[in-house]
């Protein structure tokens, strides 16, 4: 029985994870911890994330059974992090041990992890089966395109550079601005055409071409800029619509050669920045060959430490099936006696918690915020450090953009009870995937009007996360009370942060929300803040 | 060397590292460097981006600073309305009849005349003309060179000799094989004038690492 601990950094997204005896205990990327976007700092260490896993346990980096650093990884500092006692596993090998061993899936299934780049590849599939896992293609950096760097720099090139030089939007932050901007636009020919001279596909080769996407990419863009081609809202959404209809074209004429290779195979799983574009895992998860999928919920490089973790668990024995997580709730969390003394320091009173009394503030249209135990890993906000307002009403989406300067194109998502999401959605499968927010669903005609802040405007799409009472029983029960007075069991969900931020992570930066005014109560634990 | 096509000029030069400018009315213009490998179906990507052109602008000239024998092709493409990008331009290197220049960094004469013998059978394989450049007129006589360095116009330029690691070696975070280069994410070497540290190679591997003979 192992202590293990998993580790990413000098890079973006840096994170650090401990695991005892097979058992995940902690996950916590820098950024919630540094309050710096992971998009914005490209060189980062998980100095603060490990330092918090070792106050929460107790347990030292230096005196765990083994550190696993995944690469790329910085030799320098993982000698004087461990104390000389760490070993190096691949980028995508970590990606894709993540996702199958979290997947749940015992069968057959295909497992497929494809981002910017590790240190040698941008992509790797395996087949898999009763956790075993078998490589069959691994897409190199010198002769492999990648999907990834279309987003990452079409993202970082489409609203040009500030004074520095810098980005206006961030590669691996702002690409869910492109991909929410998309249904806006439009098919164009020559855009199509264009971005398809930075990648292909060639159909039965398994082969994304060319490689250097990245440069071709920002060349495309960064000339475009030039010609003032974005300079309308109208360019940039016809832009998007094509990047995205090429993603998805690409994409799925790939996913049509794997099967067409191995027609045995209907379970996919995925990890890599790429399956971050939820409209992508829509198309996939609408194939009819397919059966299910699932997505690691930090399917991006924050996820990385994690994957390192099941990894080295995995070869000790510790960790050999595939099984279904309840939640990612992996994050620090306080106490009720800590918050209060915290609040001290605020102007505000608080009462105890009674759900049906919040249900019936979410109805009069409060913004609430809402403050569960850990803090979840990854992107999305889960249901521990959420902002809850109702889903019945359009201008909601003004109020909240007002409130959390975020840009208008950023679409917001439901919470939805399971037993009625086959009342609202289009597509049955992949209900444990949506536990997580990773895919898109259509939207049943009957439900678009009357839950219209949580779904997209014009294609009608919405990114629910699927809530069951055996997984997040105080959640299920805020949206059995909203379903009760309202009769929607929905919930507009969006992450616990202004624009530009990372999702919160203690009560000082809830309460700080409060305080300025971007909710009108607070829910944490047991008790409800209010301003006096 | 210039070439004009169409209506943009471009200019390359390999001595000793590969350059590329180009003079023309786009914006912007992309410049690639492919590797051919041995056993590899299709050429490797080794470094590519947008250069601004008539030398205006921050990045107005592509370079790739490995200075060693390696087979490349550079290409230059621009933007094309309806089509996307576009290649104007492509050369593979390729010296053969061409004037190569070998400058021999030694003050040892045995290891000048090794390194000589060295060239000539790069001279064989690669069916250019020489220029060598020493210290010694061994190696001079020996050449019978026939050319003089002014106004000459050299394809490509080759320093043999050994080269500590310079400070404009970019040295990764990333890698493993610490101390070693990483180029275009995937290419590794000691330096950019050494495909291998050349502390324990002998006076004639110094010389085949560097001309690719090895």
């Amino acid at each position: 029985m192992s202590v293990i601990f998993g580790l990413y950094g000098s890079n973006h997204s840096a994170c650090a994870s401990l695991m005892i005896d097979g058992e995940i205990i902690s996950c916590i990327e820098e950024e919630r911890m540094t309050r710096i976007k992971a998009g914005y700092s490209h060189n980062s260490y998980p100095d603060l994330a490990v330092q918090k896993i070792e106050e929460i346990t107790g347990i030292k980096v230096k005196d765990a059974d083994y550190n696993v650093f995944v690469e790329p990884f910085p030799v320098g500092y993982a000698k004087r992090l461990t104390n000389n006692n760490f070993e190096v596993m691949s980028h995508h090998e970590s990606h894709c041990y993540g996702a199958y061993f979290t997947s749940g899936f015992q069968d057959k299934c295909i497992v497929l992890s494809y981002d910017g780049g590790g240190l040698t590849s941008v992509l790797r599939v395996y087949l898999c089966e009763d956790g075993k896992m078998t490589l069959i293609k691994k897409g190199h950096w010198a002769d492999y395109g990648s999907l990834s760097h279309l987003w990452g720099f079409a993202t970082a090139s489409i609203m040009g550079y500030d004074f520095q030089g810098e980005s206006v939007w961030r590669m691996c932050k702002d690409e869910g601005k492109l991909m929410g901007m998309a249904p806006n636009g439009r098919y164009d020919e020559s855009i199509y055409n264009t971005l398809k001279t930075c990648i292909d596909y060639e159909k039965g080769s398994l082969q994304f071409f060319p490689s250097g996407t990245n440069q071709r990419t920002k060349f495309v863009v960064d000339t475009l800029f030039r010609q003032d081609y974005f300079v309308t809202q109208e360019g940039k959404e016809v832009f998007s619509y094509n990047l995205q209809k090429l993603t998805e074209d690409l994409f799925l004429d790939f996913l049509d050669d794997l099967h067409n290779l191995y027609p045995e195979y209907k379970k996919l799983c995925f990890s890599g920045g790429l399956f971050g574009n939820v409209k992508l895992n829509q198309k996939i998860n609408e194939l009819p060959w397919v059966d299910e999928i699932y997505v690691l919920p930090p399917m991006g490089d924050e996820g990385l430490a994690l994957g390192a973790c099941i990894f080295k668990a995995n070869q000790l024995g510790e960790y050999i099936k595939p099984k279904k997580l309840k939640n990612v709730f992996f994050g620090t969390s306080f106490t009720d006696e800590e918050v209060l003394e915290i609040s001290k320091s605020y102007d505000v009173i608080r009462r105890p918690y009674v759900s049906k009394e919040i249900a019936s503030l979410l109805d009069e249209g409060k913004i609430i915020g809402w403050f569960d135990g850990k803090f979840e890993h990854g992107p999305r906000a889960l249901g521990a450090r959420s902002i809850l307002v109702k889903p019945t009403e359009l201008s909601t989406h003004k109020v909240l953009n007002t409130r959390l300067k975020r840009h208008d194109t950023m679409p917001f998502a439901p919470i939805v009870m399971e037993d009625y999401f086959d009342d609202i959605f289009t597509c049955p499968k992949s209900k444990y995937g949506a536990q997580f927010m990773t895919i898109c669903f259509s939207t049943k005609e009957e439900w678009i009007d009357m839950i219209p802040a949580v779904i997209q405007k014009t294609d009608k799409t919405a990114r629910p996360q699927v809530v069951n009472k055996d997984n997040l029983p105080k959640l299920w029960e805020i949206l059995d009370e909203y379903r009760e007075i309202s009769g929607i069991p929905v919930l507009l969900n969006t992450s616990f942060n202004a624009h530009d931020e990372p999702i919160i992570e203690n009560p000082t930066h809830a309460l700080d929300h409060l305080k300025n005014g971007i909710i009108d109560e607070l829910v944490i634990g047991n008790y409800v803040y209010i301003r006096k | 060397m210039y070439i004009s096509v169409n209506k943009d000029l471009i200019h390359y030069d390999f001595n000793p590292a590969a350059k590329v400018k180009v003079f023309g009315d786009d914006l912007l213009y992309l410049v690639e460097m492919l590797e051919y490998k041995k056993n590899q179906q299709s050429p490797l990507m080794l470094a590519n981006y947008s250069v601004r052109p008539n030398g205006i602008g921050l990045v107005s000239e592509f370079s790739v600073p490995i200075q060693f024998y390696y087979d490349f092709e550079i290409v230059v493409s621009k933007l094309l309305p309806e089509i996307g990008i576009q290649k104007i331009f492509t050369h593979r290197y390729n010296d053969a009849g061409k004037l190569v220049r070998f400058n021999l960094h030694t003050e040892d004469v045995k290891e000048a005349i090794i390194w000589y013998n060295r060239v000539v059978q790069y001279q064989k394989l690669h069916m250019c003309e020489i220029y060598i450049d020493s210290y010694f007129s061994e190696v001079q006589v020996l050449n019978k060179s026939k050319y003089k360095v002014d106004g000459l116009n050299f394809y490509k330029t080759y320093n043999i000799g050994r080269f500590p690691k310079a400070s404009k070696d970019f040295k990764t975070r990333h890698t493993s094989e610490h101390g070693h280069i990483r180029y275009g994410y995937w290419k590794s070497f000691w330096s950019y004038e050494h495909p291998r540290d050349w502390k324990n190679l002998t006076s004639q591997e110094i010389a085949d690492d560097i001309l690719g003979l090895s």
